[in-house]
This record gives structure tokens, sequence and C-alpha cells, in this order.
């Protein structure tokens, strides 16, 4: 109910802030859209997910980057074009599985660039969990450098070799069975 | 509600006017802040310079908690955005040389939350010995809430860092970088990066709503205790602090009055610090005019190395004395 009533604080991007009375960021839109799309199926509030779910959708698509990804959620700064980052790209295409848009193609493209170069552990399980939440095989991973240290990390590197498995976490499918 | 508000901000306001006040001041004759501007490359002299800086400044160091934050934002291996961690090493074994019981470098990134892969991105853990023994990262430390003792006029506390809080010595090492919001980024600005991630997000977008130069000043007055190094050896000109282009300037600007340094800072990049807001509102002995600061060293027309300024900011460039 919290995530329903997240109101947006400008009132043209209907996005979720990491604080109270701030902006709308790319993180928490995301997360709060993999979280409301467990209530889709109950019918006393689908209607009102299927909103705040659109919001978000049209809130990630206004961010995208020159290079077809996602970063923090500032696509532009003073005019100037921003670049993408590993972790938020894959966060923003699991965000939006299940969705049918010809402009998927971008940032799917962006995820997989950023996947062969990059040595992050949380951005290389953010990107897989990404890509295979949109059908994307995934050929190689890099190795992570510094390794895994972090619980968050492990966590993210735990669910990304599950979805890998075919045993994709947070499709709604898995969640409905 | 509203009554409590208006007398709010008619104390800041009255605040703010006496801060005005002691714009026009000047410091005792004798007692100007001390700025140091030092040739410098990432070389082997790097520690002996630094070492020798501190000594000249007695910086109190023997037997001090020590934290250095530098600034690690994003990486780009085409320009130059973070600290380089050459200086931070140098720093860090200056510091330990002359008696610092503990030393711990802290920072905490205001765009991404992978903050060890930056580091490792940056450089950090190839340059600094045992880095992930002697690193905090601030997005995700203890912390307590802070009330400032010169708050922003919407923002009167924020929760901050215990490592930072708990250290007898803060050394800020920015980067010197020009800043599409505010100007110029230098050791005062650099505490941004104290402000923790896990409370405020990443972009710590609180401090934008409650007012970048504002904020700069109201989170400075809650660390009296700071020296401030600044690597101007390879800094970013034009659209900082992240897209801008690299741009060497092959100095270091150091000293405890952190208006000072960052004024003086500011006429190295050419740019005026009279014009840089942050700066003129932080000052209580007219830190922003040349005159009121005691340089050693390089003398700045020496050194100055215009930096390219963004269309926006064309109007902050110093005039040639």
């Amino acid at each position: 109910m919290f995530l329903l009533g997240a109101k947006p604080d400008v009132p043209s991007e209907e996005a979720w802030s990491w604080f109270p009375n701030t902006a709308g960021w790319l993180t928490p839109t995301a997360l709060a859209m993999l979280a409301l799309r467990r209530w889709r199926s109950n019918p006393e509030l689908s209607a009102a997910v299927e909103r705040r779910l659109a919001n978000g959708e049209a809130y990630l698509w206004s961010r995208l980057c020159r290079d077809g990804g996602w970063n923090h959620g500032s696509s532009k700064a003073l005019g100037y074009e921003a670049d993408s980052y590993p972790e938020t790209t894959g966060q923003a295409l699991l965000a939006l599985q299940g969705t049918r848009d010809r402009r998927l193609e971008q940032p799917l493209a962006a995820a997989e660039r950023h996947l062969a170069r990059c040595r992050s552990a949380e951005g290389i399980a953010w990107l897989q969990l990404g890509l295979l939440a949109h059908g994307r095989s995934i050929a190689s991973i890099p190795a992570p450098s510094p390794p895994l240290r972090t619980i968050p990390e492990i966590a993210l590197s735990l669910l990304a070799a599950r979805a890998r498995g075919g045993d994709h976490v947070f499709s709604e499918a898995r969640r409905a069975a | 509600m509203p009554h409590e508000m208006t007398r709010r901000r008619a104390i800041l306001a009255a605040g703010a006017a006496a801060c005005a006040a002691a714009c026009t001041r000047r410091p005792a004759p004798g007692r100007e802040p001390l700025v140091s501007v030092l040739k410098a490359d990432y070389g082997d002299g790097l520690f002996d310079a630094v070492r020798r800086l501190l000594v000249e400044h007695k910086v109190p160091l023997k037997g001090r908690r020590v934290v250095l934050k530098p600034n690690l934002v994003e990486y780009d291996e085409s320009t130059a955005i973070n600290t380089n961690p050459k200086l931070v090493l140098a720093v860090m074994e200056a510091c330990r040389s002359l008696g610092a019981a503990a030393l711990t470098i802290a920072e905490g990134p205001g765009h991404r939350r992978p903050t060890w892969d930056l580091a490792e991105a940056a450089g950090y853990f190839a340059e600094i010995p045992e880095f992930e023994k002697t690193f905090v990262d601030l997005n995700l430390d203890e912390i307590e809430e802070v009330k400032f003792p010169r708050p922003a006029p919407d923002l009167e506390a924020l929760w901050l860092p215990q490592t930072v809080l708990a250290c007898d010595l803060l050394i800020s090492l920015p980067k010197m970088k020009t800043h599409h919001w505010v100007g110029a980024t230098l050791g005062m600005k650099n505490l941004f990066g104290l402000v923790p991630g896990q409370v405020y997000g990443w972009p710590k977008n609180i401090l934008h709503w409650a007012g970048i130069h504002e904020c700069i000043v109201a989170i400075n007055s809650a660390f009296p205790n700071m020296f401030t190094i600044v690597d101007g050896i390879e800094g970013m000109e034009g659209n900082g602090p992240i897209q801008g282009r690299r741009k060497h300037a092959g100095v270091i600007v150091a000293g405890a009055d952190r208006v000072a340094v960052d004024a003086t800072a500011c006429r190295v990049m050419g740019i005026d610090p009279r014009r840089i807001r942050y700066l003129r509102m932080a000052q209580d002995a007219g830190q922003t005019e040349e005159q009121n600061v005691r340089q050693i060293g390089e003398p700045v027309h020496a050194v100055r190395t215009d930096f390219d300024l963004i269309p926006e900011y064309r109007r902050l460039r110093l005039n040639r004395g």
C-alpha cells in the first residue's frame, strides 16, 4: 500500500524517490515496480497497481540515456547528455520484464555491451537478471574484480545464477505458480 | 507552524546578514590564513612534498585518528574524475610518518552504489597497499544525526557517518574540477561525499533540494577540524565534475582554512572565488580576497592555468590583473 501511495515529487514524472520530498530516481522506481508486480493478481489492487506500473514504465523510458542504457536517473544534466551504468541498466530491464516494446532492443543491446566489459560484481549480476528477464541468453559471464565481498553482491550473484539455470526468481509466472 | 517558520526564517536571515557583514571583515595583520601552492606530479617526490607541507602547516597528527576523504565519483579512463590514488597514498604515508595513530580512507560516492568497484576501477586497490583494510564506504557506515552549527534554511540536520564524526582530523582530498551546478568543486564541496546514501540515496538529492551552496556551508560547519589538500596535478575542465576534460595544472593547493584553500585553488583555475556563492557565504574573514590570504610556495600568477568553463559559467572567469 505504501508503494501505491507514493506521491510523485515532480508532477510530470511519477517515479519513486530515495528520500521523502525529493525527486524520483531510477533504482527506487525499478525496485518499486518489481514489488508492485507481486500485487497484479489481487483484484482489489490491480487497477491501482497497473496505473503505478505504467507510471514507472513511462519514467524509465523518459530517462533512457543516449547510449541506450540507464544511469541513476539523470540522462541529461544542464542540457548535457550523460552515459548509462551497468547496474542501473540491469535494474531497469528487470523492472520492464513482461513489457512488449520495440524500444527494448536498444537497452538490451546496451546491457550486452556493458556485460562484455563490466568488472563490477553488482553490475554483472543486475545485467544478467535484466537480460534473462527478456529471454536473452548469456554466453559468458565476466569475472568480477574485486571479487564478491558484500552480502548484497553475493545475494544478487546467487539470484543471477538461479536465473541462468532457468529459475527466474522475479518473474510473475513463477510467483503465480 | 507558520509562525514558527517565520520566526525561524527571520533568525536565519539575521544570521545571513551577520555572515554578509563578516565577509567584509579582514583577518588581523599577521593572522591571515596560510595556503600553500606547490608544483607537483604523481612521481616519486610526492611523499616528500606532502610531508613537508604537513610539517610547514604544523598539522596536528601525532597520536591522532585521521580520515582521508578523497573524491571518488565515477570512473572514465578518458578523463580525470577522481582524486589520484598516488596522492592519497602519499598523504597516508606522510601522516603515518608524522605519528598519526590511525588512518582511514573513506568516501561515499553520490551516483553509484558499488563503491568498491569504483575504487578498483580508479586504481585504489592497485596503488594503495591493503586498501581493503583501510577503506570505509561512508554510504553504508554507522550513522548519527547531527544538527548543523550553521544550518541551511531548509536543512537543519543530517544523518552522518560515525567514522568521520569520531575522527580527530579530517583531511579533504578533492580533485580540482569545474562543476556544472556550483562553478568549482574543491575541498568544501568534497564533503558531500560524507552524506550516507543508505539514508538519502544515490544521488543524495536532498542536498540539491535544500540548496547546494547552503548545504555545502552547513555540512562543513559540522567538521571544524579539517585540512585540505587539493589534487590539482591533473584536474577537470569544462562540464565537470564528471563529463569534463582532463586538465593538467601541475599543482597541489593546501591549508587548514578551507575557504582560503578553495579560493586560492579557484584563482589557479582562473575562476574568481568572489563569484562562487558558497565561498562568499562561508567566509568569515574575507578569504575570497587574495590580499587576505598568506600564500606560500608558487605565486598564483606563475601557476595559473585557466580551466575551460561551460557557457553558463563564463561569468566566473577571473580577470587577469
